[in-house]
């Protein structure tokens, strides 16, 4: 097909806007990947744009060289597949239960959810709760604590409405298919790209938790990545006039190597996530917008 | 009362025994019994269990006392502490509780001052508190009780003169001038560094002769102020505002001396001799200036601190240096206090208290003991002299990534240790430790010069509603101040702004603030 002049200039802005919009945003990304493998006098400075100066690994060197990074791996891990497991679980249930119209309630079982999103009872309650339930300090609390969201309930909801057609649960009845046949062997396998999106929310969710634990764990051989990554970054950058007793010496070599070793740490935390990203990309662009527009 | 005379009697005996030999293992007195303690966890301790603490050992040893440490990083200590102090307290705070959380939660501290307390189970700590003038005083509230007990050192001389400032010997013979004494000299020096090419590579254009920042904690705009006698008793510019003399709180912001400081701040900034940006640099941007060797002259802890060695020899201090009248005074203060009042706090959750103070009384027990609890095991970091002076040492076990501080806060306790009073001070040696001997050696250069202890605030709790009504002064007073000698060192100051200036300053309560400080030091609350 012949393309018309318009169409040219047309291309050429939206090309030259899109690459623009690319370079605003890959670029910090990419500085922070430098920056970490910098030389920590050079970061201080600003002095470098787009090659490192004075490759060194000093950065990962410190973050690796703390041997509790494993262990905030392991936990991580833990809590993230648990988190993702129960999380998808519930929030489909959820979901499903409050897409169908025949289910007694549903308007008030949809209030009394959408009211935790702007009320809530606030910190200390809340841990006083965790404390009688005796949860803090528990693994178990780490992976119950934010496997449900009620965003993600509603973006369920709105998917399923969308999707599974009350006469599908019909046909399966007729064929003597029973609530939970249905769920788990029809609802489930078409719900993929809702799931793909949730595991993501959650996973991500998971990942960069750190306040939950900070508060409630107080066993530190339970603590999670993000929380020994964010130990390793405060250390590093102690202030000489916070600590009477440190010798500033101390804390200013400390100080020099902060820089290197947040962009280490950014990384470090970031990187698993962004390779998992693109696989379930594809699902997640899909199932997002699906629940955005109701039919 | 039966009980706490056996406990007393049991403690004098184990004290008695523990004493002569410092801290010689003495067998448990009573039934072992557990502590849930929340600690301070150093980022420099690389061993998160306490108990593996020599100090720690022998405490359990002898007074049966064990301890379940809850360990808390400075990073999360706000959150989790304020937690712990609303709905879950442990039994005991060591390092994570400052005054303000005690004047808002006193009921959750337990007072030690009741029943004799403290001084039933606790007699060395009394008996070293009682040495200071003011006595146990130090750590009793308004109300009569005492909350917490002390950590830390009573005093730290190298802490005394806060920054230093440091002027670069090569560039001083680059230009062919001597260490200046006075205003005049320091500014010829500058000129003479800003126009000739004073770090000799080639370029006349890129030296910052006088590098002070706001951004440092010792490099503060209100150092400079020194040659006029204006100085506070710590690195923060808030403290240069007032001062005291011959009992009398007196403001250092409305005098002429704080205007001729500001003009001369002014003419050094216009000229090119003062870097600009101190007022808005970050940290970073201000050590890779030093680092850059574009600098010639600045405040610091010690050169040792900021560069390698090799670049930090071409450093000498710049001792003495006034306004050509003698008015000079040097930021800082003689024999400043510098122990934590709120290091160890017992809570009211506490079910034997008499068990935990005697266990700190142990480790508060002999000057051996105290220093096992600072800084580990006798003989490694430290040792003591045949004349009874404490000595610090360099252990064997050091590597690069394991320094003299990670030791330090991993085999001891360091500033969280038991309360050291002056006289039990360690000595530090140039051939063990040379950057804090050297330290040491040019703090002595000024020590004189710092507020001298007559005129320093006497240190007690108030009443946090007084406190409280100081806090909302300062708000807006602290920053107007600051933005006045920011605008007047960059900009200029005449007559006109002069008088402003003045009158503003009622506006924003100076004497109400300066007359809050002078019915603290009257004990008029």
């Amino acid at each position: 097909m012949k393309r018309r002049g318009s169409d040219k200039i047309f291309d050429i802005v939206n090309i030259t806007i899109l690459s623009i919009l690319l370079v605003i945003m890959a670029y910090p990304i990419y500085f922070v990947l430098v920056a970490s493998v910098s030389d920590p006098t050079y970061v201080n400075s600003g002095a470098f744009l787009l090659w490192p100066k004075g490759f060194s690994m000093l950065g990962y060197r410190k973050v690796f060289e703390d041997t509790r990074i494993w262990i905030g791996y392991f936990n991580t891990l833990i809590y993230v597949i648990g988190g993702c497991i129960l999380g998808v679980m519930i929030t489909m249930m959820a979901g499903f239960a409050l897409s169908r119209k025949e289910l007694p309630f549903r308007g008030f079982f949809m209030g009394y959810f959408v009211f935790t999103m702007y009320f809530g009872g606030g910190l200390i309650p809340f841990y006083m709760v965790m404390k009688t339930l005796h949860l803090t300090n528990t693994r178990t609390l780490m992976i119950l604590i934010s496997a449900v969201s009620v965003y993600n309930i509603i973006v369920t909801r709105s998917f399923m409405e969308n999707t599974i057609p009350e006469e599908l649960r019909d046909a399966a009845k007729v064929d003597g298919c029973g609530d939970g046949y249905f769920f788990f062997k029809i609802v489930m396998p078409l719900s993929k790209a809702i799931m793909a999106v949730l595991v993501l929310f959650l996973a991500v969710s998971y990942w960069n938790s750190y306040f939950n634990p900070m508060i409630f764990l107080t066993d530190r051989s339970k603590y999670p990545l993000a929380l020994y990554l964010r130990e390793i970054l405060l250390t590093a950058s102690t202030n000489a006039s916070t600590s009477r007793e440190l010798d500033p010496a101390a804390a200013l070599k400390l100080q020099t190597m902060a820089q290197v070793i947040k962009y280490g740490v950014i990384v470090v935390s970031t990187l698993p996530i962004i390779c998992v990203y693109p696989f379930l990309q594809k699902y997640f662009v899909k199932g997002v917008m699906i629940g955005s527009v109701k039919g | 009362m039966k009980r706490k005379g056996i406990a007393a009697l049991l403690t004098m005996s184990m004290v008695l025994a523990a004493g002569g030999t410092g801290g010689a293992v003495v067998s448990a007195a009573e039934d072992p019994v557990t502590f849930k303690v929340a600690v301070m966890l150093n980022p420099l301790c690389k061993d998160e269990d306490f108990n593996n603490q020599e100090a720690y050992k022998k405490a359990e040893e002898a007074t049966g006392v064990h301890i379940e440490w809850i360990p808390i990083s400075s990073a999360d200590a706000d959150d989790k502490v304020n937690i712990m102090l609303a709905s879950d307290l442990p039994d005991a705070f060591l390092g994570l509780i400052g005054e303000g959380q005690i004047a808002n939660n006193m009921d959750s501290f337990l007072d030690l001052n009741q029943d004799d307390l403290l001084k039933t189970n606790a007699p060395h700590v009394v008996s070293d508190y009682e040495k200071l003038s003011n006595g146990l005083d130090i750590v009793t509230w308004p109300d009569g009780s005492i909350r917490s007990l002390m950590t830390g050192r009573q005093t730290s001389y190298e802490n005394d003169a806060e920054g230093i400032m440091f002027i670069n010997k090569e560039w001083l013979d680059n230009v062919g001038m001597d260490v200046p004494t006075n205003i005049d000299e320091f500014y010829e020096v500058m000129k003479a560094f800003h126009d000739q090419d004073a770090n000799g590579n080639g370029d006349a254009n890129d030296e910052i002769p006088f590098e002070p920042s706001q951004s440092d904690w010792c490099s503060k705009i209100m150092n400079v102020a020194n040659p006029w006698g204006i100085a506070g008793t710590d690195s923060s510019d808030e403290s240069a505002y007032k001062m005291v003399k011959d009992g009398k709180v007196t403001g250092t912001v409305n005098t002429d001396e704080f205007r001729s400081f500001l003009e001369y701040a002014h003419k050094l900034v216009s000229e090119g001799l003062m870097d600009k940006e101190m007022f808005s640099q970050t940290s970073e941007q201000y050590h890779s200036k030093i680092n850059e060797g574009v600098v010639g002259c600045y405040y610091t802890w010690s050169p040792y601190a900021d560069m390698s060695e090799s670049e930090a020899q071409k450093w000498v201090e710049v001792p003495v240096f006034d306004d050509g009248e003698g008015h000079y005074m040097k930021t800082g203060s003689q024999d400043k206090f510098s122990a934590s009042r709120t290091g160890f706090c017992i809570t009211s959750e506490c079910e034997a208290p008499d068990r935990l103070l005697q266990w700190w009384d142990y480790l508060s027990s002999s000057t051996e003991m105290k220093y096992t609890n600072r800084f580990g095991p006798q003989g490694e970091a430290w040792d003591i002299n045949e004349d009874g002076t404490v000595v610090e040492l360099i252990p064997d076990s050091l590597t690069d990534d394991f320094t003299i501080e990670n030791y330090k806060y991993t085999y001891g306790m360091t500033g969280l240790g038991t309360y050291i009073t002056k006289e039990e001070n360690a000595e530090v040696l140039e051939e063990n430790s040379f950057t804090s001997w050297y330290r040491i050696d040019c703090v002595k250069q000024l020590h004189e010069y710092c507020v001298p202890v007559e005129n320093q605030l006497p240190i007690r709790f108030v009443d946090p509603e007084k406190t409280s009504e100081r806090t909302f002064m300062e708000t807006e007073l602290f920053s107007y101040i600051s933005n006045f000698i920011a605008t007047s060192v960059l900009d200029g100051i005449d007559d006109a702004k002069w008088e402003e200036h003045l009158s503003q300053l009622d506006a924003v309560q100076y004497n109400e603030w300066l007359n809050w400080y002078q019915e603290y030091l009257d004990k008029e609350f």
